[in-house]
């Protein structure tokens, strides 16, 4: 049996990395083992269990048709904790894996969410069967601005996920980030695979198109996050703005905390007020995401640090040149036609390549051509590097 | 002329890795350079120049004591009494920013500047005279909650030397660390280069032969619980239990009360067991060159390091060294005579450990290693220092 901790998927009705990929995983064993249970955390329960009806229909369907809500939810703790007590409602059977785990059997773990589960898991380290993690990053612990208390909790998910059979990175940046922080927090180095996500769109690859010019848009597909580095592009985009250049910049991403959020959100209704070209949108639906792909004349991933980057494969698979940081996982993904590398902490390098490719039609289509070309990895791809990983 | 802050070097003999390159980039800067030692005065909130005593301290760290401690000077009456005697001389010492960062002078700031004096570097911002820092690590930010660690300092710290002319680091991943941050603090990035510290003895190098048969191993560093002493003890203890026999000493100052006492509640459980460990405080350094020529090798299983200075020191001694491979510990154990392992695994460092206890042949090529290796001198470091900051050799 394989257990699935879906929780970062079927919580929230949210279209970011963690929610989609583990919505795609959990569709991918569905398919394709026999013998598949999802659970997820509860943490009022401190207990996993199985899924209600609403957080199976959050993981199985297109997550915004299965809520009501009126504004799409921020990611942080309080609407995570408002939806587990919604769940708590339905009472799901729990599934002590302390008890049921086998030597057969297995769990994996799509993200690890550092709450009371950690002391549950680490209890679980002690039960038999292979215990798998994905490790998508680090981040929080390479951001000045969280508070030293936290990152303990990091590094405590850190020193358990160290102590599981395998430990699965979603890119060569995020194993060499888990290993340096492993070392420098006293932790023995864990044994890392490195499996890269595919392209997270369902379906065949839709037929190139020429980017538009007139208008011309630009798209920065990321959550209001400080690390995203949405103040360095909007102001580039001013500065482009201020010299005469006539585009739109579409910001689609959720709310994160507020003191992550508010600042971004202020200069965006600043910039709308003075009437420049700017919407965002906190939640949009694949069929939306894929409208404002094809919208834009190229992408800009400024984010200053990331586990993987899911916008540059997915602005690749559309035929749309991006503009993003050359290092880290960042790098790793872009490295290659189609991608222009900047300095992201320079405003002016941002704006530098962005009016480069507004001012030149043709740049803009040779790069998005570029990035039509490359080779993108499917979720069947994908699956037949992560099966061994669940049976040896 | 050339001001130099030397507060940590000045006010204590202790003698640890800041300490020792501030007093040797002293006496060498001084040898080629006009070089004015200063102090910070903490009440004054500006510079001081130095009382007899800390000019002593800073030339002859060993002088007032002869005896190993916990921390020289701490407990001894007469160094409070000369400490309170500086303290109410000092405003008769003291000199301000302005006088000291005229056209043409150049302040020079190799000290670890955790403390209030910070504050005052916006306000020479706006002086002619150059300014230029030695950033040792950025470890409070790396890890941060480590006991007596005041983060919140340390990250203003590292905001403020982005108001100097030129930080120098001490290794190719400080300096990345200190972009880095500087980055995400979203400050203008200042002049940094990269000037590796030389070994830190004067004396010529000594023609230790290999000491295979000793079996005794050194630890030289402060007892901090980022410097992993547990997990070496555990390593050892593993090996003791299976019968080896070898003997362990820990060389270096008390740091933090809780991590110490940690560290002394194990160290004293094993040595009431029997284990042959103990720990030998802070010595002199004629007593730890004649430590590095007792052992046969030394293990330095610290987490993480600005730059490692005692996988140096040991390797100038031709004695192998047992060390983590991630950032600057790789950089310094990258030219031979290291076994690098996963520091952080008790049972690969106890493995290590075990294969230079018991296999000659892996000693010998280590030691040989280690007799390959060439090493920076002082007048290396000197001469590309001169280079860095437009010196010439005459000043």
């Amino acid at each position: 049996m394989m257990y699935l901790d879906v929780t970062g998927g079927c919580t929230l009705p949210l279209q970011s990395g963690i929610p989609r990929t583990t919505r795609e995983i959990h569709r991918l064993a569905r398919e394709r083992l026999r013998e598949m249970m999802p659970i997820r955390w509860q943490p009022f329960r401190r207990a996993y269990t199985r899924l209600s009806s609403r957080a199976t229909a959050l993981l199985e369907n297109r997550p915004l048709e299965n809520t009501g809500a009126q504004r799409p939810p921020r990611d942080t703790t309080g609407p995570l904790l408002r939806a587990a007590l919604r769940d708590l409602a339905s009472w799901p059977a729990a599934v002590p894996l302390h008890r049921t785990l086998g030597a057969a059997d297995t769990l994996l773990l799509t993200s690890l969410f550092p709450d009371n589960r950690l002391a549950y898991l680490e209890k679980l380290l002690a039960a038999p069967g292979r215990k798998i993690a994905l490790f998508h990053d680090a981040i929080p612990l390479h951001d000045p601005n969280v508070p030293a208390w936290e990152k303990k909790i990091h590094v405590r998910a850190l020193r358990l996920v160290a102590r599981f059979d395998l430990v699965v990175a979603v890119s060569d940046a995020a194993r060499d980030d888990l290993l340096a922080l492993s070392a420098e927090n006293g932790i023995p180095a864990p044994r890392i695979s490195v499996i890269r996500w595919p392209v997270p769109f369902h379906g065949a690859r839709l037929g190139f198109t020429s980017p538009p010019t007139n208008p011309r848009n630009v798209l920065y597909v990321s959550r209001l996050k400080q690390v995203k580095n949405h103040a360095a592009l909007l102001a580039a985009c001013e500065m482009l703005w201020r010299e005469g250049r006539d585009f739109s910049l579409t910001l689609i991403g959720c709310e994160d905390e507020a003191r992550e959020s508010e600042a971004v959100l202020r200069e965006v209704k600043r910039l709308a007020a003075a009437g420049r070209a700017i919407s965002w949108r906190a939640q949009v639906s694949e069929d939306e995401l894929h409208a404002a792909y094809r919208a834009a004349s190229f992408t800009v991933f400024p984010s200053r640090r990331e586990g993987f980057g899911l916008p540059i494969p997915e602005s690749f698979w559309h035929g749309r040149g991006v503009i993003c940081s050359g290092a880290d996982a960042m790098g790793e993904v872009s490295r290659g036609p189609g991608a222009i590398h900047v300095d992201v902490s320079r405003t002016e390098e941002i704006a530098a390549a962005m009016s480069r490719l507004l001012d030149d039609d043709a740049a803009c289509r040779k790069l998005a051509l570029e990035a039509y070309a490359r080779p993108v990895r499917s979720w069947n791809d994908y699956w037949k590097d992560l099966e061994p990983c669940l049976a040896a | 002329m050339i001001y130099m802050d030397v507060t940590s070097a000045a006010a204590s003999p202790v003698n640890m890795g800041v300490q020792r390159t501030v007093r040797g980039l002293h006496a060498h800067l001084r040898a080629r350079h006009p070089v004015t030692p200063l102090r910070w005065d903490f009440r004054g909130g500006c510079y001081a120049r130095l009382s007899p005593r800390e000019d002593a301290n800073l030339d002859h760290p060993f002088a007032s004591y002869r005896d190993a401690s916990a921390t020289p000077g701490r407990w001894d009456w007469r160094h409070w009494i000369g400490d309170w005697r500086d303290t109410r001389t000092r405003p008769a010492r003291r000199i301000e920013s302005r006088d000291i960062l005229r056209p043409g002078d150049m302040l020079i700031i190799p000290d670890l500047c955790w403390d209030p004096r910070i504050h005052a570097w916006a306000g020479m911002a706006a002086l002619p005279g150059r300014k230029v820092a030695i950033f040792h690590d950025a470890m409070p930010l790396r890890i941060p909650g480590q006991a007596d660690s005041h983060d919140k300092l340390f990250a203003e710290y590292v905001r403020q030397l982005a108001q100097l002319d030129l930080v120098i680091c001490i290794s190719r991943e400080v300096e990345d660390d200190l972009l880095r941050y500087w980055k995400e603090f979203d400050l203008a990035p200042k002049p940094a280069c990269v000037l590796p510290w030389p070994v830190p003895f004067d004396e010529a190098r000594p023609d230790t032969e290999p000491n295979f048969s000793a079996r005794r191993i050194i630890y030289v560093s402060r007892l901090k619980l980022r410097k992993n002493h547990l997990v070496l003890l555990d390593a050892c203890e593993t090996l003791w239990r299976r019968g080896e026999t070898f003997a362990l000493d820990l060389i270096g100052i008390e740091d933090a009360f809780t991590d110490t006492r940690k560290i002394l509640r194990r160290v004293r459980a094993l040595a009431r067991a029997g284990r042959p460990v103990r720990w030998r405080q802070h010595i002199s350094d004629a007593e730890l060159t004649e430590a590095y020529r007792a052992c046969s090798f030394t293990a330095f299983p610290s987490r993480l390091e600005g730059f490692g200075l005692p996988i140096i020191e040991s390797l100038w001694h031709g004695r192998p060294v047992v060390c983590g491979r991630n950032g600057a510990l790789g950089e310094v154990a990258a030219g031979g005579g290291c076994l690098l392992v996963d520091q952080n695994n008790a049972d690969e460092l106890a493995a290590a450990i075990a294969s230079l206890l018991n296999d000659p042949v892996l000693y010998q090529s280590l030691y040989d290693e280690t007799r390959r290796r060439v090493f920076r001198s002082w007048d290396d470091y000197g001469r590309d220092l001169d280079q860095i900051l437009g010196l010439d050799a005459a000043g």
